[in-house]
């Protein structure tokens, strides 16, 4: 093997040799410069027409091995032209081409496969009229060109040119464009093939300017181009695999094609691109300087990638489709008028779109995240019909620190943030919607949790946490299937706001579902369920305060049929305690249920009858404090259905101080009453183990009542001018008098009682049972049965308050089995009215029947007084020891006479200040007397004194006159013969009977459509 | 026994002169009692249909406050009928001394008088 390889090498280094010593003797004593510059420069003057200056020119071999190649030392082509940049055109260092060495020996024509410019500037310019300096070539030599490659096969190998060191400038005054590339390092490769060109651009090093309009786009950015292409000029085709530019570092790989229809004139494309890690501020150094304007304080970084495809037809009113994939990394952003700086921003971003179609554009947002120093935000989604109305569907979250966002609010707003809130939100919608505010066309929904949140505006404030907002939008409604805008709903561990000095509230545990029609529709109201439910509730005012345990419940709100600005609300509503106060006036109820319907009636003016609630309540252990009663009211529990014009008492208890009060039964005509269509009117069961009657009577007094100024006007007669004595009082306004019991006016309520103990004043009754009429005005105690410690007593009773200083009271008294003495402690009115009773001690019956009119202050007006008394008593005592030894004297009683009356049987009547004792039997001793007189309340008296039946012979009369302290008896002839009997007797019982039934039947059998009671 | 009987015959003449003339002198025209009196404060209204009322303006009551009654005058006897609302009544019975157009003059068995003068 040896022995064959060693005769083979030296074979190989013989020729070699042989190869070298023939080249180098060509090339310095065959092919020198001076044989071949003249050449070369003779080739130039006959192809170009501009002034060319060529320097040294010398083949070489070695540089250009394995070809041989033409070196020029420098190449000057000078082409004036004005305005033009320079005026040379070409100026090159060094010029190394490759030579046809073929054609050189052949035809002694020198021909390039390939050359390479070294250290120069090349000036291309165009002027206003489109014509360049670059048009240097002799015409003829072009057509001769021309003509020779067209009669055959067409194949241009352009070898190989190189570019090293060359600066290059382009100015075109027609199109306003400049450019420069600096320091070209480049390798352009192609071989034309008929229509086809194959090429390839290789630009390595170079900086690159460009201008177009007199903007600078590019200021030396560094430029590396990586470009083979394939030509076809026939179909005006390139096309391109791998290819790679590059500006300042900013690499974009591009593969496809670009064709020229030129039957159309449409640009065929079908591009895939992609680049990596673009860095954002060097884009946007690259941005022209009449836009950084708008970059003026923004500072942004971060890395974008991008690949996608571009394919399809551009022309005038097409443009191809575009799939872009775009990938933000790395980001960061501050802005000087937005001082929260943006950071770790990313973004996976398609943008699938012909520029044209909204039925084929969309871009997805995969993902979009950003943080500021303490929050974050992200969202993704898609945008739809992106050129007309575009359509946005985005899927955000977002983990807020508030105290960052407060910068961004002027201070004029006074508003301070802190906490934190995080959340989700999806929304969908267009911007049509937003420009129309048109909410009900959007999709909205969300949840939001608020921890730790201190919101301050002004001197307003919020506190809250752990607060979470859920909402939908919109809502098909559940609960009101009419409620189908929107659904919240809202849960807080606590929630409080206030402003000081003026509210304060607290929610705790609170949850709220709110689903509702939309609200901004103002030509009706809207359909809206509410529930909720906390754990305590309490608002204060400087002047209220309202504090619930436990409440729960659920509130419907919808129009009313057929009035669709009216609405109407359901509202089921239980509470444990709660307790409100106002004014001095408070509430407390330990447990309140309450199940409502109100209906709105806006073409009633008051506002009472424009709310109609019917439903129930059920409440316990209730207490009310108010300033306008001495003492609270306990209400141990309430249970009622009521509606406008009824209300049902199931069960009504109440407690004041000592008293007690059960009630149950109805009260009608509560909205006619309102309306003032009709009385009040109500039969309640009254049952009541304490009752102190005068506390319930001051809960009463004067319901219904306005000045009766107006009323005693009206009624003045028509001849009261004619009353004119300096003595005569006139009716003044009720103001000036004192507040006595007013009875409600314009009700007609019936309390049938069962009083176990009720006491009035110092007086206790028991067992009271019978019923008590409230009548327009008008107190009736109709046919009361009690009893006292000091007798059994039935009550008729009329109280009537026409105006405060014109009361009425009337009382007919019926007592059986009555302590005389603990009468007159009872009712020690009955001593004015019957002094003489002070006289007897013992039990009787007494029967009275007695009106008056009574002034404010209860004072007895006596020009109004009128009664009728009967007092029947067996074995009295005559107490008044005086009086009574005086009559026995005169009388000459035994001296072993007591003063016990047998019996007693009278009757009085009384008339302003006159009291007439109607003629009535006294039993005493052995004596028989009938007795009668006049008692005046001044005290003074004239009785007359029968004695009808003695011991005596003689029938004897006294008369007895004067005064309790100058009085005399004097003896006279008897007025009243024996067995007297007035015909008077009993007759007032029978009268008081019978007027009594007629007072009982005009109250109670009148028609309801005329409740009116006749004053 | 003459003596006697004058003494009987004059009574029994002098009973009846005195007894023609207490008659006449006790009748009054009821006319002359209808409409309204007063006195002092004190007034009283008497209707030509039994009815009437009375009222003390003293006591800030007014006319149409006053206590109803009935009336009858029969003779010199004026009764006022007076009904509790309810029930009972309260009778009150005057001898009338003097009725005149303007005056009016009653008293009681108890010797009290009572004077009116018409309002007109």
């Amino acid at each position: 093997m040896k022995k064959i390889l060693k005769p083979i090498l030296i074979t190989i280094f013989s020729l070699l040799f042989l190869l070298i010593a023939t080249v180098s003797f060509a090339l310095w004593f065959v092919f020198t410069p001076e044989r071949i510059s003249p050449v070369i420069r003779n080739q130039a003057d006959k192809l170009l027409t501009s002034q060319t200056e060529i320097g040294r020119v010398e083949l070489t071999f070695f540089s250009t091995f394995p070809n041989f190649g033409l070196r020029v030392d420098s190449i000057l082509l000078i082409n004036p032209f004005e305005n033009a940049q320079s005026d040379t055109l070409l100026s090159i260092g060094r010029f190394t081409g490759v030579v046809d060495m073929a054609a050189l020996i052949r035809r002694n024509e020198i021909m390039l496969s390939g050359f390479k410019l070294e250290n120069g500037n090349i000036n291309a310019f165009f002027n206003a009229d489109g014509i360049s300096n670059l048009d240097i070539m002799v015409n003829d030599t072009l057509d001769q060109v021309t003509e020779q490659k067209e009669a055959t096969d067409l194949f241009v190998d352009l070898g190989k040119v190189e570019l090293k060191n060359v600066n290059i400038t382009y100015v075109d005054d027609l199109l306003e464009m400049k450019g420069a590339l600096k320091n070209v390092d480049a390798r352009i490769t192609g071989t034309i093939k008929n229509n086809d060109v194959s090429s390839s651009l290789n630009l390595t090093k170079s900086t690159v300017s460009f201008e177009y309009g007199g903007e600078k786009y590019l200021d030396n950015a560094f430029v590396i181009i990586d470009f083979p292409a394939q030509v076809n000029l026939g179909n005006q085709k390139i096309n391109f695999q791998d290819a790679l530019l590059s500006i300042n570092g900013m690499d974009i790989a591009l593969s496809g094609f670009v064709e020229m229809d030129t039957m159309s004139g449409d640009i065929i494309t079908d591009l895939d691109y992609n680049f990596q890690s673009w860095p954002i501020n060097g884009l946007l150094a690259m941005v022209p300087p009449s836009y950084q304007s708008y970059l003026v304080g923004i500072e942004v970084d971060g890395l974008l990638s991008s690949m996608g495809k571009i394919a399809g037809i551009y022309n005038d009113s097409v443009m191809p489709l575009m799939d872009l994939q775009l990938l933000f990394d790395q980001g960061t952003f501050t802005y000087a008028e937005y001082p929260i700086p943006l950071k770790d921003m990313s973004a996976d971003v398609k943008i699938y779109t012909d520029l044209t179609n909204d039925s084929l554009s969309y871009v997805t947002i995969h993902s979009f995240k950003t943080q500021t120093p303490k929050s974050s935000f992200a969202t993704r989604g898609d945008v739809k019909n992106l050129f007309n109305d575009m359509k946005i569907s985005l899927d955000s979250d977002a983990d807020l620190v508030l105290d960052e966002f407060n910068m961004l609010i002027p201070d004029s707003l006074k508003v301070i943030m802190k906490g934190r809130l995080n959340g989700k939100v999806q929304s969908d919608f267009a911007m049509s919607h937003i420009d129309a505010m048109a909410i009900e066309k959007m999709k909205l929904s969300g949840n939001l949790l608020a921890r730790n949140m201190d919101v301050t505006y002004d001197s307003i404030w919020l506190k809250t946490h752990n607060t979470r907002l859920n909402f939908n939008l919109p809502f098909k409604g559940v609960n009101n299937p009419l409620a189908n805008f929107a659904k919240s709903e809202v849960t807080t561990e606590y929630l409080e706001a206030g402003k000081p000095g003026d509210y304060y509230a607290l929610l705790q545990n609170a949850q709220f579902l709110l689903e509702t029609s939309d609200a901004r529709d103002t030509t009706r109201i809207p359909d809206l369920f509410c529930s909720f439910s906390l754990e305590s509730l309490l608002a204060e005012t400087d002047s209220m305060f309202v504090s619930v345990l436990n409440p729960k419940g659920n509130l419907t709100l919808a129009p009313v049929a057929g009035r669709p600005l009216e609405p109407q609300i359901h509202l089921v509503y239980n509470s444990d305690e709660l307790m409100a106060g106002m004014a001095g006036d408070s509430v407390s109820v330990k447990r309140l249920a309450t199940n409502t319907n109100i209906i709105n009636d806006q073409s009633q003016t008051d506002i009472f009858l424009q709310w109609l609630a019917r439903g129930f309540i059920d409440m316990e252990e209730g207490v009310i404090t108010t300033t306008a009663l001495n003492l609270p009211i306990q209400i141990p529990a309430i249970k009622m259905d009521f509606e406008p014009e009824r209300l049902d008492i199931h069960d009504g208890r109440m407690i004041i101080d000592k008293s007690d009060f059960e009630l149950s039964g109805y009260i009608k005509n509560l909205l006619s009453y309102a309306r003032g269509d009709s009385i009040l009117k109500g039969e309640l069961q009254f049952n009541s183990k304490i009752t102190d009657v005068m506390q319930l009577m001051d809960l009463t007094s004067g319901i219904g009542y306005e000045d009766s100024t107006e009323v005693a006007d009206n009624k003045m007669p028509a001849d009261e001018t004619e009353i004119s004595s300096p003595e005569e009082k006139t009716v003044a306004s009720d103001t000036t008098y004192s507040d006595p019991y007013m009875v409600p006016k314009g009700i007609d309520i019936v309390l049938n009682t069962n009083v176990k103990s009720a006491s009035l004043g110092v007086d206790t009754a028991t067992n009271i049972i019978g019923a008590l009429r409230i009548n327009d005005g008008i107190l009736l105690l109709d046919d009361i049965n009690f009893a006292t410690e000091a007798a059994r007593m039935n009550i008729t009773a009329m109280y009537r308050t026409p105006r405060k200083n014109h009361l009425f009271l009337g009382l007919d008294y019926h007592m059986y089995d009555i302590e005389i003495e603990r009468l007159l402690q009872m009712i020690p009115d009955i001593d004015t009215l019957m002094p003489m009773l002070r006289s007897f001690r013992g039990k009787g019956e007494f029967h009275l029947a007695i009106q008056t009119n009574l002034d404010s202050t209860y004072n007895i007006k006596q020009s109004t007084l009128l009664g009728a008394s009967s007092i029947t008593g067996q074995n009295l005592v005559l107490m008044d020891g005086e009086t009574f030894s005086e009559i026995a004297k005169t009388l000459r009683f035994s001296k072993r006479a007591e003063n016990v009356v047998d019996s007693l049987s009278a009757e009085f009547t009384i008339f302003r200040k006159e009291i007439d004792i109607y003629p009535f039997l006294i039993v005493m001793d052995r004596y028989k007397a009938i007795v009668a007189g006049r008692h005046n309340f001044d005290l003074t008296f004239n009785y007359h004194i029968s004695v009808v039946d003695s011991p005596l012979p003689v029938k004897l009369g006294l008369d007895i006159k004067g005064d309790l302290d100058d009085w005399t008896v004097r003896p006279v002839m008897p007025k009243y013969a024996q067995f007297y009997r007035p015909a008077s007797r009993r007759a007032v019982e029978n009268r008081q009977l019978e007027l009594r039934r007629l007072i009982r039947e005009t109250l109670i059998n009148r028609p309801d459509t005329d409740d009116q009671i006749p004053e | 026994m003459k003596k006697l009987l004058y003494l009987f015959a004059s009574i029994f003449v002098f009973s009846l002169v005195f007894t023609s003339c207490e008659t006449e002198e006790g009748s009054f025209n009821e006319a002359f009692l209808i409409g309204k009196w007063k006195s002092g404060t004190l007034y009283y209204k008497y209707q030509a249909t039994g009815t009437g009322s009375t009222w003390d303006t003293a006591d800030d009551v007014t006319e149409e406050e006053g206590l109803p009654f009935t009336w009858t005058l029969s003779g010199a006897e004026l009764e006022h009928i007076y009904i509790l609302e309810l029930g009972a009544t309260v009778p009150k019975v005057y001898t009338v001394t003097k009725l005149t157009l303007t005056s009016l003059e009653y008293e009681d068995d108890f010797g009290q008088t009572f004077s009116f003068s018409k309002v007109l």
